[in-house]
Formats: structure tokens, C-alpha cells, sequence
């Protein structure tokens, strides 16, 4: 009887978190959106259509993009004989944890007019359809690359063994390996499918017309109405859970497909391809490093770092205090949705849904969401402060946290809990004395990583932020529009330094857990 | 004087800072049915490993049928072109494809026209009893099915040998005995040579002509297993041949 009721308790704290922070504003959006009188009118209007249509078509043409460097460079990466393959990984996949609006900007300084490289041509280029793409491919590229990387990883090295002996290696990648990794490979594109087609920032900024950028216009500048806002949400709702019931379809027999849990000791050599791996591992960082190149050269000429660091007032300390919170709080749902989630539990499933279905909803609807929940006097304790952020992300972003935690436990043997369920321990101290203190590495690079998501979160920052609260991006947001370049340069490498750290941490524990 | 089928000529493989194979030397004639035999982690899985070429031994040289595959340090035929079959300790079935997809793959790959493929396929089927399972997944499989696909996989190919690495590890003794005695006659009529990793005596007596006796990665003794029980070189060797039934001594 303790056991389920420690178990009973738990569970239902870590729904009813999730259920306020997450749940409660998507629901919000969508009865407001469904009960507003002529909300059809407003919905289903030529141009309305166009947009969704456009940016629907605009995310799978940066998915693609993204499938056809991230899977090839996720195999070679993967299983080929690569040297210094942790290092390359480590540099193609950075543009993943920065927002994508500081690479638009090192690009920007590249290829804009009176960049490094640029000329009005490529500035033409640039401020327009084939440029967004091309920006949002190269920045989401690197996740479909470490899901394709895990994804092989995750294959038994004799089935690779099995192939090689009767097949060269492009036939063993292309016949076994792929059919046998597509599980997180259609993880990864699916996550950038939603990404790309949730952003905001980048599409303002290259001046591109996305439907998520109408309902976020719906809340800020000239126009404030929340209502037609959330009218204009409830098809992104949908395509939200469209999303969450295909990434359950690709997982469902594969809960393990992104734990890497093959142990392969001999890399395979490409013999007369060997170049074209390379080439690929060179496009990869390049396309990766430019960008960051391009800020720091602008920062560099004018001195941007002297007026940045004048200009960054309390901003990067915003940015840590409500990522901290969000992702410490997510940390410890991952404890109990984490683990229940690897141990099967059908709960576990529902709540991790929900979190799932938060975290693929553009930032501009469950903001929506949010003003629609909070943003009334007896709430004002919340939404008028920085409370406000740290639970918006926390339920934007619970769910790398459960997930990164899932892996984790889904790579001890369950006999260890089973033996101190044997010896009497209850719940709760089988996840204190046996899975924390197994997993403990997880646990942290779970809090580690999404922290870093929450850093690297623009929207919902910009539009939920107290008087007082502005985090680093937004304020490299609002200064992008008429701030000195320099400067706002400086200001988003100050960004990429704060990620840098986050990420040396986790490498450390990466390190650690393969030494152990 | 006949060419061996496999020469293996002072072998040494590192991996990483351990000597998992020090100096071996031994040939495999044909029609013969080789064990190599040796406590865990005396080098047998490596020494297959290198025989595939899926290690590159550190010295030394490997010849098939005459031809050197790899010498010292040098990778000089790649694993797909060795013309070697393996049945792996733990199968190695690919998960995505039916029994009868397994058997054809490598001769997919290879080429070989689709009739000739059909016939093969279906013959080898056949011949491991599984002609009504060719298309079910290995799931789908019992364990024995399974041991038998993974056998077929590798009599498809019509390989210049085969090498098993403790195929019979994973069962219970009765679908041990049962797969054994399968064994036996499917090596009965053998087209090729065999090298047959294992750990234990009586299936080592059932199918093997030779035995090498692998420890610490150098060759400890080798020798037919009556040479071998005669004169025990080592401790192992003593409780490798003791185990063996009295029905295969």
C-alpha cells in the first residue's frame, strides 16, 4: 500500500505542475478560440489560409534540407572512421542551443549587403524565402544530425558486423543501418519540421511572412487582441497534436532509439568514399562555424564588446535566474515522469504527451495561452513577475528534461530496483537511493540541457517579460532593429558564451560517464 | 603440396591498450572443422574479428585459399570480398527483414540474378526445415528458427568458410542438444572449411576435427581433442576435455 500511494502522490504532483504550467494555457487557447463569436471569419480567410499553407510548405522545405545533410552526416559521424568525431559533432551541433535569431544575425554580417562576404545580390538573397531557409536549415540541421548520430549509435554492432562481411559499407549504411536508425531519424525531422515552422524571430527579422508571426503580431506593437490571437492559434493546436501522435507512432516500439546503447569498437572505413565523408563532415562545421564567425568579426571592428557589456544591465542575469528555476523544477519531474516513462507506465505516457504537445506549439500560442490564464489581477503575483517566464518555459521545456532522464534510466537494469523493491523500499526511496544516485549524470545533463533551451528561448521571453525582467535575447532582439551592429553582435556572442559554459558542463559529464 | 584454406601467420591484434592476440600461427585445411577454444577474453571473437577483417591485426599475415587478405597492419581485401560467412553468438539477424531476406541479402548485394537467388534461397530454406517461415520476421521466430536462419545465412552464400562464434551459447541444453545435433549434419556434408569457436568440449567433440586452444591471446596447445585430453598442456585444456561426454569421446 506505501509503495503505491508514494507513487500515487508523486505522480499527481508532477501532473498538476505540468497541468498548470502547460495544459491549463493550451486549453486556454482553445476554448477562448473556439467560444469567440465569428472566430471562423477570422480564421478562414484567403490570406489566413495562404500563410498557414506557405509556412507549412516553408517548414518541410527546411526539414528537408536538414534530412539530407543531418542523416548522411549523422552516419558518417556515427559509424565511420572519423577522427576526432566528438570534436566536429561538437561544432556542427552549437547553432542548436543558441537561438536561431543570433545565427540569422551572424549570417546577416556575412551575406548582407555590407558584409564580410556580401553584396546586394546575396543581401536580396538573404531577405527572402530561399534565405530563411537556407538559415533555419543550417541552424536545425545538427538536430537531425545527433538523433541520426544516436540513432546508429543505438544499432547492435554484429547486425553492422553481419552486413560488412558480405556488403561495402555504403550498402550496409543505406541497407541496414538507415532502416534500422529511421525511428530517431523521423524524431529529428520531426522536431525540425516543428521548429522551423514555430519561428518567429528569424522570419521578422529576414522579413518573411509566417502564419505563427500573425498571431504573435496579434499580441504586440499596434495591435493587442488575445482573442483573435487564439482564434488564429487553434490550427497550430492541431498540427501540435498531429505532431505529438506521429513522433509516438515513429517511437512506439523503439523507446530506446536515440540511447546509443551500441558499443562499437571498430569505426567503419569508407575506403574510396572516405573523401566525400570528409566533405560532408567539412560542410557541416562550416556551415555551422560561420555564422558565429561573422558576429565576431563585427563585434570585434568597432569595439561592439565595450558598449555590449555596458548595455547588458542586468539582462544575462534575468536569463540564468528563470532558466535556472524552470529547468530545476523540470529536473525533478524528470525524476518521476523520466523514469516512469522508461519503466512503462501508462501515466507517464499522458503527462509526457502533454508536455510533448506544449514544447511543439509554437512559443507565440502558448504565450497566447498564457495572457489568456494569467493575465488578471488575482493572478498578478505571477504574471507581473518573473514567475511568469520561469513557468511558461517550464512548461515549454519539461520535456527535454523527461526525455534526456528517460534515456538515461532506460539504460540501467530495472533487476536494481526490483531488488531494493524486494529488500522494502517504497517508491520514493527506490528513486532517491537507486535511480537518482545510478542516473545522477543524467539527471544533470537533463537540467543542463534544458536550461540551455530556455536560454535560447526568444518568444516566449519577449512576450511574457515583466517590467524589469528582459532576458539576454530579447534585449538582442528589440536592439537588432535600430541598436548599433557591433554592439548587438557583442551582445549575442556574450550569449554564445553563457550557452558555451552550459554545454562545457555537459561535455564533462558526457567524459565522465564514458571513463566510468 | 595443398594450399591451406586459411593461414594465419603470427597474428598480434591490439585493441586499444590490450593484446588481445599475440603471435598466433595455425592453418585450417579443407573439408576440416577447426574449434577454437579458450576461457573468456582469451582472444577467440578477436581472432574471427581479424580472419573477417573487421580488426586489422597489428603484424603478421592472413591467407585465404592461398591469397593474402591482410598483413601487417595493412587491410588488402575488404571484409566483403574475403568470400566468408559467420554465424554470430548472438545471431545478428536484422530486425527489418523476413528469414528469407536475411538468407538473401548477401547475395543481393553480390549480384547474383534474381532466379538464381530465388533457388538458392528456397534450396537453403529447405534444407533448415523453414520453408514455411521465409517470411516471417526474426521475431516472429523461436529461438531454434531463429539459430537455423542464422545458419542458412550463412550456407546461402556458398562461402569459401564459415566461422561460428559460440553458436550455441544463448540456448537451454535441450534446444542445445537439438541444435547441435542439427549442426552436425548440416558440417555432415560440408562444402567448406569451418572454424568453430567455443567454449565447451562435447560440442566441440560433436562437430570439430582440430581444436586451438586460445589463452591469454598466444595458442596454448592444439591438437585433435584426444591429443589433447592425453596430455592437457594447461588447466583449461584439462577442464575442456574432461567436459566431454563419454558418448563423444
Amino acid at each position: 500500500m506505501t509503495v503505491n500511494w508514494q507513487r500515487t502522490a508523486a505522480f499527481a504532483v508532477a501532473a498538476f505542475v505540468l497541468v498548470v504550467a502547460a495544459g491549463v494555457p493550451l486549453l486556454a487557447v482553445v476554448l477562448q478560440g473556439i467560444a469567440r463569436p465569428g472566430g471562423g471569419g477570422e480564421l478562414f480567410t484567403a490570406r489566413a489560409l495562404e500563410l498557414f499553407t506557405g509556412s507549412i510548405l516553408l517548414a518541410g522545405q527546411v526539414t528537408s534540407f536538414a534530412v539530407l545533410l543531418g542523416v548522411s552526416l549523422g552516419v558518417v559521424l556515427g559509424l565511420g572512421r572519423i577522427p576526432g568525431r566528438r570534436v566536429w559533432l561538437a561544432l556542427h551541433a552549437m547553432p542548436v542551443f543558441l537561438p536561431p535569431l543570433l545565427l540569422a544575425l551572424g549570417w546577416f554580417h556575412l551575406l548582407g549587403r555590407e558584409g564580410l562576404l556580401g553584396n546586394v545580390q546575396t543581401s536580396e538573397w538573404l531577405f527572402a524565402r530561399s534565405g530563411l531557409v537556407f538559415v533555419l536549415g543550417s541552424t536545425l540541421t545538427p538536430l537531425v544530425t545527433l538523433c541520426t548520430f544516436f540513432g546508429v549509435r543505438g544499432v547492435e554492432p554484429a547486425l553492422v558486423d553481419a552486413g560488412r562481411i558480405v556488403a561495402r559499407p555504403v550498402t550496409v549504411m543505406a541497407r541496414i543501418v538507415i532502416p534500422l536508425a529511421w525511428p530517431a531519424m523521423a524524431v529529428g525531422a520531426l522536431l525540425v519540421f516543428t521548429l522551423s515552422f514555430a519561428e518567429v524571430a528569424v522570419p521578422m527579422f529576414l522579413r518573411v511572412q509566417v502564419y505563427p508571426a500573425t498571431v504573435f503580431a496579434r499580441l504586440g506593437g499596434l495591435v493587442y487582441a488575445p482573442g483573435e490571437a487564439a482564434v488564429l492559434a487553434l490550427p497550430v493546436v492541431l498540427l501540435a497534436l498531429v505532431i505529438v501522435a506521429a513522433e509516438r507512432a515513429a517511437l512506439r516500439r523503439h523507446a530506446g532509439a536515440l540511447s546509443a546503447r551500441g558499443d562499437r569498437k571498430e569505426p567503419l572505413s569508407f575506403g574510396a568514399w572516405t573523401w566525400f565523408a570528409w566533405a560532408l563532415v567539412a560542410a557541416g562545421v562550416i556551415l555551422s562555424s560561420m555564422p558565429l564567425a561573422g558576429l565576431l568579426v563585427r563585434a570585434m571592428r568597432e569595439n561592439g564588446f565595450s558598449d555590449a557589456w555596458a548595455r547588458l544591465g542586468t539582462t544575462a542575469e534575468n536569463s540564468l535566474l528563470v532558466a535556472c528555476v524552470a529547468a530545476t523544477v523540470a529536473a525533478l519531474l524528470a525524476a518521476v515522469i523520466g523514469h516512469g516513462l522508461a519503466r512503462g507506465s501508462l501515466l507517464a505516457r499522458w503527462i509526457d504527451a502533454l508536455a510533448l504537445a506544449a514544447f511543439l506549439t509554437p512559443a507565440a500560442v502558448t504565450g497566447v495561452g498564457a495572457i489568456v490564464t494569467w493575465n488578471r489581477p488575482a493572478t498578478a503575483w505571477i504574471y507581473g513577475t518573473m514567475a511568469i517566464l520561469s513557468l511558461c518555459l517550464l512548461g515549454r521545456y519539461a520535456v527535454v528534461a523527461i526525455r534526456v532522464f528517460q534515456a538515461g534510466v532506460l539504460q540501467r537494469p530495472v533487476s536494481h530496483e526490483e531488488a531494493a523493491a524486494v529488500g522494502g523500499a517504497g517508491y520514493l526511496h527506490r528513486i532517491a537511493g537507486v535511480v537518482v544516485p545510478e542516473s545522477w549524470r543524467s539527471l544533470i545533463a537533463a537540467w543542463l540541457l534544458c536550461l540551455v533551451f530556455c536560454l535560447r528561448d526568444v518568444e516566449t521571453a519577449i512576450l511574457l517579460y515583466p517590467p524589469g525582467g528582459e532576458t539576454l535575447p530579447v534585449r538582442i532582439f528589440t536592439l537588432e532593429a535600430n541598436g548599433p551592429e557591433p554592439t548587438v553582435a557583442a551582445l549575442a556572442l556574450f550569449h554564445v558564451a553563457l550557452t558555451l559554459a552550459a554545454l562545457a558542463l555537459l561535455a564533462a559529464l558526457a567524459r565522465g560517464r564514458r571513463t566510468a | 603440396m595443398t594450399v591451406p584454406a586459411i593461414e594465419v601467420r603470427d597474428v598480434s591484434v591490439a585493441l586499444g591498450r590490450v593484446e588481445a592476440l599475440r603471435g598466433v600461427s595455425f592453418d585450417v585445411k579443407h573439408g576440416e572443422v577447426v574449434a577454437v577454444a579458450g576461457p573468456s577474453g582469451s582472444g577467440k571473437s578477436t581472432l574471427l574479428r581479424a580472419l573477417l577483417g573487421l580488426t586489422v591485426p597489428r603484424s603478421g599475415s592472413i591467407a585465404i585459399e592461398g591469397q593474402t587478405v591482410s598483413r601487417d597492419g595493412r587491410l588488402i581485401v575488404p571484409p566483403e570480398q574475403r568470400g566468408l560467412a559467420m554465424v554470430f553468438q548472438d545471431l545478428a539477424l536484422w530486425p527489418h527483414l523476413s528469414a528469407a531476406g536475411n538468407l538473401e541479402f548477401a547475395l543481393r548485394v553480390q549480384g547474383v540474378p534474381r532466379v538464381e537467388r530465388d533457388r538458392r534461397v528456397s534450396a537453403v530454406l529447405a534444407r533448415i526445415g523453414l520453408s514455411d517461415k521465409a517470411g516471417s520476421r526474426p521475431s516472429a521466430l523461436s529461438g531454434g528458427e531463429r539459430q537455423r536462419v542464422a545458419l542458412g545465412r550463412a550456407l546461402v552464400q556458398e562461402p569459401r568458410a564459415i566461422l561460428l562464434d559460440e553458436p550455441l551459447a544463448s540456448l537451454d541444453v535441450l534446444l542445445r542438444a537439438e541444435m547441435l545435433s542439427f549442426l552436425r549434419s548440416m558440417l555432415s556434408d560440408r562444402p567448406c572449411p569451418v572454424v568453430y569457436v567455443t567454449h565447451d568440449g562435447t560440442e566441440a567433440a560433436a562437430v570439430c576435427d582440430r581444436v586451438v586452444v586460445l589463452e591469454s591471446g598466444r595458442i596454448a596447445q592444439t591438437g585433435t581433442l584426444a591429443e589433447l585430453a592425453g596430455a592437457p598442456a594447461t588447466e583449461f585444456v584439462q577442464a575442456f576435455t574432461g567436459n566431454i561426454r563419454r558418448e563423444h569421446v
